[in-house]
């Protein structure tokens, strides 16, 4: 670094400095993403960007088109455009238009078939951080007018698990929800508590957003069990068999008695809106039970997120914008560090009893991602409890629906039987061995929007309690009107200022709280 | 007056050791702007397991195993898992166009004396700011830290070498005239 003295312009020392110090201070790191150049075999084509200025068509034997002005014509199965065309050794063979003017001009275009291309190659060359990003353009519009002006609220998750209640088809679970990249890629145990259990069982994996899942596995763990036995897993991924479960006798937070939501397993759920001055703002709910009988028990939670994490996701893709594949291919090589991570700011639910002396000491914190499918789990209670016996949930404002809270006395730890699939049936998809995919761990199950498939098990027992363990990642297909609004400003703030950033946020999500529930069942994708 | 300029030269200084790049021989790639339209391959320097001496020239192909680059006129062929490291070099930047234009938009405002202090930070915050964000614009790929399919989407035929193509049968690129 060379020092600069602070030369006196004109009598005055300070404009001066504070003009090299400026100058100083944009110089320091000020490295830019690199230009970006995609390749796309032909059985592709769907997936390119046509907004781009130029495309490349490689040919089979080596020679290549240069077009401007180009698109596909399906009916005729050809890429046509106007450029040059160029042999081996790049000398011109002929021309159509002018490639370096772009002028329109009146003759015939080149008319390129389809089947004689090896490769198409497109660059985006700056200026701005934007890079081979495929934006996918007009697919919300079928997705209602809300959802079309608050984009943010429409339908994303993981795929989703269904299996029979007996009755119905029921939405089960969803799978590795946080796994919104490679690298984020990890297992997920989700219990399947409503599910009918008999030995030839199904579950039915879904794609319904505008996603690419890939799917490693998706095995069930299974345990016997009697008639009123169940088994709930805790937050540390132990199993724990319980015998009967209590309901609570009393419920308060903030807005009052919330007894009602809580106490049957029902779709009624107890949920606080967000503080509308700061995101990250706690509350505390106190539950109380009747404990008749001394002994081991755990606190059972069936709750969901509300969709504040999908909303926040969502508004960081957004200010990535045209850049999104640079700072995802960045987060993949770690070269992106941050401050603390927003969502461990927002955290999970803490779970709190009291000792002999009426002191608060805490159980254990369940922080499950996910706003699709109540999940069921268990909080280990440290002491034996007896009599009445008084618990608080501390938890972020806004982020949890809490379906119901329960007494439940615990037994034994049990360990499952992992079973795998036997069959997979594809009802959507282009999978050609789906079932190959999903046993071999070296392999995935790639689905795309509207894509199902039925998946199938046999069964140990006849009296089971099923949990589905899946693992992968999903990538989310950037919408058009997510990248309006690219901005690296708040992006920085997102991700080294999360605090910060969740105050600034708070108007903006409160506006579109009322309505994201509604909005974004109603957008789920369905191939037609 | 002399300490105006005295102050110009220095920040370009510093602007030209803050500036790092990296080049391929003049010729032998487009600048950043004439990518999209260019067809030949991007400039591969290599270091090879079995050999001290360095490898470079135009990146031609590359196969599941090995890879075609054009040096001293002729191709020849690589196999990847002799090859250490490598880099292609996808464009050299326009950087000393922008460093000329900011210094001599910068003596321009010498001209105006007085007033100096009120023309002087507009030329030189704009023009250090292209020239920077230019120079260090990412104008190459590394392996291993990439694979050689990433590679070779900068070759001259990314789709891999061509069948019924002979090396004998391909030039290399033109060189623009001076």
């Amino acid at each position: 670094m060379v020092k600069i003295r602070c030369y006196i312009t004109f009598n005055q020392k300070g404009p001066g400095c504070i003009l090299i110090v400026l100058i100083m201070s944009f110089l320091i790191s000020c490295a830019t993403a690199p230009v970006r150049r995609e390749t796309k075999k032909v059985n592709e084509i769907a997936t390119i960007d046509q907004s781009f200025k130029y495309i490349k068509a490689h040919m089979i034997d080596g020679k290549v088109y240069i077009l401007y002005d180009w698109h596909f014509d399906t009916t005729a199965n050809s890429l046509n455009g106007y450029g040059l065309f160029l042999d081996i050794n790049r000398n011109i063979i002929s021309s159509c238009g002018n490639l370096k003017t772009r002028a329109k001009t009146n003759v015939e275009p080149y008319k390129i078939n389809i089947s004689d291309i090896a490769l198409l190659e497109t660059n985006d060359a700056g200026p701005s951080l934007a890079g081979g990003l495929t934006v996918v353009t007009g697919v919300t519009a079928g997705f209602g007018v809300y959802c079309l002006i608050n984009p943010k609220a429409c339908f994303g998750s993981c795929p989703t698990f269904y299996a029979s209640d007996g009755d119905k088809l029921e939405i089960q679970a969803e799978g590795f929800s946080s796994s919104i990249s490679p690298s984020l890629e990890k297992n997920d145990i989700d219990m399947l508590y409503t599910a009918k259990v008999k030995n030839d069982f199904e579950l039915v994996v879904t794609n319904e957003a505008l996603e690419t899942h890939s799917i490693c596995y998706a095995n069930l763990l299974v345990f016997e069990k009697q008639n009123d036995e169940r088994v709930f897993s805790s937050p540390e991924g132990t199993f724990y068999k319980t015998e009967g479960s209590l309901p609570p006798t009393g419920c308060q937070n903030n807005n009052g008695e919330c007894l009602a939501e809580i106490v049957n397993v029902d779709r009624i759920e107890l949920f606080s809106p967000a503080d509308p001055n700061d995101l990250d703002s706690k509350e505390e709910i106190i539950v109380t039970f009747e404990v008749e009988n001394d002994g081991k028990v755990g606190l059972l939670i069936g709750k969901r997120q509300t969709l504040l994490t999908t909303f926040l996701m969502y508004q960081g893709l957004a200010y990535m914008g045209k850049s999104t594949t640079y700072w995802m291919a960045e987060f993949e090589r770690n070269k992106i560090t941050t401050g603390e991570n927003i969502f461990e700011l927002l955290g999970g639910i803490e779970v709190f009893s009291k000792d002999t002396y009426g002191n608060w000491i805490l159980e254990g914190e369940i922080n499950e991602t996910g706003p699709i499918a109540t999940d069921f789990n268990i909080i280990p209670l440290a002491n034996n409890q007896h009599g009445e016996v008084e618990l608080k949930l501390r938890l972020n404002k806004g982020l949890w629906r809490i379906d119901y809270l329960g007494l439940a006395t615990i037994s034994e730890q049990v360990a499952p039987i992992l079973i795998q699939p036997y069959q997979v049936e594809t009802i959507t998809g282009t999978e050609t061995y789906p079932l190959c995919n999903l046993i071999d761990n070296n392999k995935y199950l790639v689905t795309y929007p509207g894509d199902s498939y039925r998946i199938k098990y046999r069964l140990p027992f006849e009296n089971a309690e099923l949990f589905l363990d899946s693992k992968g990642f999903y990538l989310e297909w950037i919408r058009d009107e997510w990248v309006r609004e690219q901005n690296f400003r708040k992006l920085n703030l997102m991700f080294n200022r999360p605090s910060r950033y969740l105050k600034l946020a708070a108007p903006d999500y409160k506006k579109i709280e009322p309505y994201m529930e509604e909005t974004f069942w109603n957008s789920r994708y369905e191939k037609r | 007056m002399k300490k105006g300029k005295l102050i110009i030269f220095i920040l370009l200084i510093v602007i030209l050791n803050c500036c790092s790049t990296i080049k391929a021989p003049l010729g032998s790639v487009p600048n950043r702007k004439a990518l999209t339209i260019d067809a030949y391959g991007s400039w591969l320097e290599m270091r090879l397991n079995s050999s001290n001496d360095p490898v470079a020239g135009e990146f031609i192909a590359a196969n599941e195993d090995s890879i075609f680059i054009m040096q001293s006129g002729e191709v020849q062929t690589y196999a990847i898992s002799n090859i250490s490291f490598a880099r292609v070099i996808i464009f050299n930047n326009c950087m000393n166009a922008y460093v000329v234009w900011t210094v001599a938009g910068s003596l321009l405002t010498i001209s105006n004396g007085g007033f100096l202090i009120f023309t002087l930070p507009p030329v030189l915050i704009s023009g250090i700011l292209t020239t920077v964000a230019e120079a260090n614009r990412i104008n190459y790929l590394d392996y291993p830290s990439n694979s050689f399919k990433e590679l070779s989407k900068h070759a001259r035929f990314p789709q891999g070498m061509p069948k019924g193509i002979k090396s004998s049968d391909l030039l290399p690129r033109l060189k623009p005239k001076r």
